[in-house]
Order: C-alpha cells, then sequence, then structure tokens
C-alpha cells in the first residue's frame, strides 16, 4: 500500500500487487514445535532391539489376539460400534468452547431454554444482527444454527461474526471461504435453495429464512428454532387488531409470516410461525412502542405476563431470558420473542 | 475482489494471533503516515476497541475499529489507513493450526463503489506481513 501525502519515507515501488509473501524460512523452529517422528520411530526401534526373539513373537501373537477380539470377535465391538453409528452424526461441537468463544467475540448469550438446555448469542452494535443458538447434551452442542441478514453476506471478506462461528467449530480458513462463498451464493439466490456445504469437522446447510440467511451445522440434529416453547396467545390477525385499535396502521410485509404496523412514531413488527402463532414482536424505539407491546401481552397467563413486562424494560444494549421469554434490546430496538428448540 | 494472503507461520494459532495483534513492533513505519515520528500502534482488545497509529509528538491517527476479537482465531477490523476516500473497508486476519504451526489467512475486503478508488493503494500487503515472522521469532527466542 502506500501512504498518505507527506509521509516520510516512500515505499518501495512497484510491489507486485496481490501476491502473497515467500514462504517462512522452513528452519530449525519449526522442529522445535512437533518432535521428529523418524527420531520416535528409531527410539522405539532401540527398544525392541533389547528383547530376545522369542519374547518378540509371544508379544506380537498375544497382541494380534487381543486386537482380533477387541474388533471382531467380541459381541459389541468396536467394529460393529463404527458400522452402527450413521456417517451424518458426527460429534458436535464443544459447547463450552463455542460458548466461550462466541463471548470472547462480543456477543451476548443467554440460557433460553432450561429443559431441553437451550442458548442464544446475539450481535448487539457494533455488530451487525446476527444470533446463535444451540443446545447442548453434555459438553456438545446439538441443533446449532447461526441467522443473519442476508445483506450482509456479500461473498467479499465472510462476515465477522461466521468466522467466529466456523472456527469455534474447527473449520480451516479454506473451509471458512467455501462455506463464506456458498453462503453469498445462496443469499443472492432465489429462496428455496438449501445448499450443503461439506467441511471436514462437519456438514452445513445453508437457505434463506425472508430476508435472513440461515446456516446450520447439520451434523448433530436438525437447527433450533422451528418449535417456540411460547407464543402470545394470538394469532397476527387479533394482533393486529389490537394495534389498530390503538391507532396504528398494519400491512402484510413482504414475507408471508410478517406483518408490518406504524403509526405515532412507532415501527412493529410481527412474526407468526407457521401454525399461525404470533411468536415474536420488534419495536421500535422503545420508550415510545412499550405500550404497544403491552397491549399485545393480554393473553398471557400473569406469571408469563410479568415476566415479559419485565423483560421489556431491560436497559439497552441487552440480552436477556425468562420464563422462556427472550428480549434483544439494541438501543432503538425491542425484540420479543418465544425462546424456541 | 478482497485482497487475500497466506502466510505460515511457525507457531501456534495463539502465538501467532498475539503477535500480529502486536502492530507496532512488526509494522514497516514506510506503511504510516509519517514513518519519521511512528512510535507504535496502540490496539485496544475486543469488539469496539481501536486500533490507532501513535507519533513521538503525541499524535495518533487512528487506522480503525475492532469488529471481531477472538485470541487465536481470527480479528476483523475496519480499516481507513491510506483511504482518501475515508470510507473504510474490511480486515479480517483468521489462524488455524497447521502441522508444524499456523497458517494466517488476511482478507481485506469489503470494497465498494465508493472506496474502490481506495483499493490500488493496497498493493503491498506482502511487503508489509514480510516483517510478522521476525517478529515471532523474537516472541519465541524471549520464552
Amino acid at each position: 500500500m502506500t501512504t498518505s501525502p507527506g509521509a516520510g519515507t516512500p515505499p518501495p515501488a512497484d510491489m507486485p500487487a496481490f501476491e502473497p509473501p515467500p514462504p517462512p524460512d522452513p528452519g530449525p523452529e519449526q522442529l522445535d514445535l512437533v518432535p521428529d517422528p523418524p527420531v520416535r520411530r528409531a527410539r522405539r526401534g532401540r527398544r525392541g532391539l533389547l528383547l530376545g526373539g522369542g519374547g518378540v513373537l509371544l508379544v506380537l501373537l498375544t497382541a494380534l489376539l487381543a486386537t482380533w477380539w477387541l474388533t471382531v470377535g467380541r459381541p459389541g465391538s468396536a467394529l460393529d460400534q463404527v458400522t452402527d453409528v450413521p456417517p451424518a452424526e458426527a460429534p458436535g461441537p464443544s459447547h463450552p468452547l463455542l460458548l466461550s468463544q462466541l463471548e470472547a467475540a462480543g456477543l451476548h448469550c443467554v440460557r433460553e431454554l432450561a429443559e431441553p438446555e437451550v442458548h442464544g448469542c446475539y450481535a448487539l452494535p457494533p455488530h451487525g444482527w446476527t444470533y446463535v443458538q444451540w443446545s447442548h447434551d453434555g459438553d456438545e452442542a446439538q441443533g446449532l444454527s447461526l441467522t443473519m441478514p442476508r445483506a450482509d453476506v456479500s461473498g467479499d471478506v465472510p462476515p465477522p461474526l461466521l468466522a467466529a462461528v466456523a472456527l469455534a467449530v474447527g473449520l480451516s480458513s479454506t473451509e471458512l471461504d467455501q462455506l463464506a462463498g456458498a453462503a453469498a451464493e445462496v443469499a443472492g439466490a432465489e429462496a428455496g435453495e438449501v445448499r450443503p456445504v461439506l467441511t471436514r469437522p462437519a456438514d452445513f446447510e445453508v437457505w434463506t429464512l425472508g430476508a435472513d440467511l440461515r446456516i446450520a451445522f447439520a451434523n448433530a440434529g436438525p437447527p433450533l428454532g422451528s418449535i417456540p416453547a411460547a407464543d402470545l396467545g394470538l394469532d397476527p390477525a387479533a394482533a393486529v387488531e389490537v394495534l389498530e385499535r390503538d391507532g396504528l396502521t398494519c400491512d402484510p410485509a413482504t414475507d408471508a409470516a410478517l406483518v408490518s404496523c406504524g403509526g405515532h412514531g412507532v415501527d412493529l413488527t410481527l412474526e407468526g410461525d407457521a401454525d399461525g402463532r404470533l411468536v415474536a414482536v420488534g419495536a421500535g424505539p422503545p420508550d415510545e412502542a412499550r405500550p404497544y407491546l403491552r397491549a399485545l401481552l393480554r393473553e398471557l397467563p400473569a406469571d408469563d405476563r410479568e415476566a415479559v413486562e419485565g423483560l421489556l424494560e431491560v436497559e439497552a444494549p441487552v440480552v436477556a431470558a425468562e420464563h422462556g421469554w427472550v428480549v434483544v434490546a439494541t438501543g432503538d430496538w425491542l425484540w420479543l420473542r418465544g425462546a424456541s428448540w | 475482489m478482497p485482497i487475500r494472503l497466506d502466510l505460515e507461520l511457525p507457531v501456534a494459532p495463539t502465538d501467532a494471533f498475539d503477535a500480529y495483534v502486536d502492530l507496532g513492533s512488526w509494522w514497516d513505519p514506510r506503511y504510516t503516515s509519517d514513518a519519521t515520528t511512528f512510535s507504535g500502534v496502540a490496539v485496544t482488545p475486543g469488539p469496539g476497541g481501536e486500533i490507532r497509529e501513535l507519533h513521538a509528538d503525541g499524535s495518533s491517527q487512528l487506522w480503525g475499529t475492532i469488529t471481531l476479537w477472538q485470541p487465536g482465531t481470527a480479528l476483523s477490523h475496519s480499516f481507513v489507513l491510506a483511504h482518501d476516500t475515508g470510507v473504510p473497508s474490511q480486515v479480517l486476519v483468521t489462524f488455524t493450526a497447521r502441522p508444524g504451526g499456523s497458517l494466517l489467512r488476511l482478507q481485506h475486503g469489503g470494497w465498494n463503489e465508493d472506496n474502490a478508488a481506495d483499493r490500488d493503494r493496497f498493493t503491498d500487503w506482502a511487503s508489509v506481513l514480510a516483517g510478522l515472522p521476525a517478529r515471532v521469532r523474537r516472541g519465541r527466542s524471549l520464552r
């Protein structure tokens, strides 16, 4: 690159662009990191020479017999276990590692549900809108998925939070580029395409979800998010009645599952599920929108309503969960949704 | 199209990340706003943290703001150094394990019609990154 006008020493001229630098000196420093395998084999070989010839034969025969019994002869042997495992059910990524990596990446993580234990990590400003969900059984994450706006996936540099998740589950840089490239293609394609991306640690699937893109880690169970654990006790049409009675105007948005309402300086988005249940509401600005949100809570049981009303008062930026409800407060927007699995 | 460079380093990803983010120790002063007074680069760890070029006269110049900070794994930040348009681009640096060390992959993208004119100024990333292996070797020798 060149320096700004008035800089000190001028940069070297005519450096070739976009060429990788020469490989680093493969000097002795690499040997410091990994013990030389041939040396280790030679050491083992020297130890072997100390055994007498008969002893070696006896040891070899015993080892062969034991190996055969453990892998083939014994009922429930290792061979049986291997062949019993469906190839797509490779272990999920480590739940503690995923959680610590995403928190280190600046996401706000909450436990959305206790049984099964479901975690959600949400990007708040300065990050763009993104969230990651998974459940876990012991240390293994299951149903991992990442959702982000299609518009944020450009086919240029991988989005930072996609990189964070992909690297947390063990993808190489090349596999990350492969996944990001597929995501960019799907983001720019017609809705309905599900693109598999096969990588060494995991199989991924990428598809669009309205204006969003969902990337699911396909090895360990279906992605979360399809079965809401809570709804507002209204269908979107009933919610529209409530809001229009309060003076807002509502129109179906471009996506069939969404309804947009506005007026009095407030914008609301109602999200219904496939069964017509109202499972999420986004609204802003928060102070002006709270009365309209409270009006939508009237069908909730008293305990839930009290919990959700508490969630609506959180101070941004924060993500909080209570009674199977999650609120994401960015400062200029509140998103209330029933947790899901 | 992003600018992309790979660099193999003879240390684990954690050490490679630590060396990389110690930007002031290996960045070629010629690629700063004033090489004669350049005194270092301040990196505030974590999302939202700043990367700022420092000078002996007390002045400083913002290079960008961190958008992803994953020690040992990835760093992403906006980048405005040498951007005449003032429209930031985006840098993503990932660190993954390789036999005998790690692979650093730098991707400099976020180019659009508003900052495309700045892209041509970034032809020397390879020269700049050439300072990093020496920094890595120094880091190892200190242990």
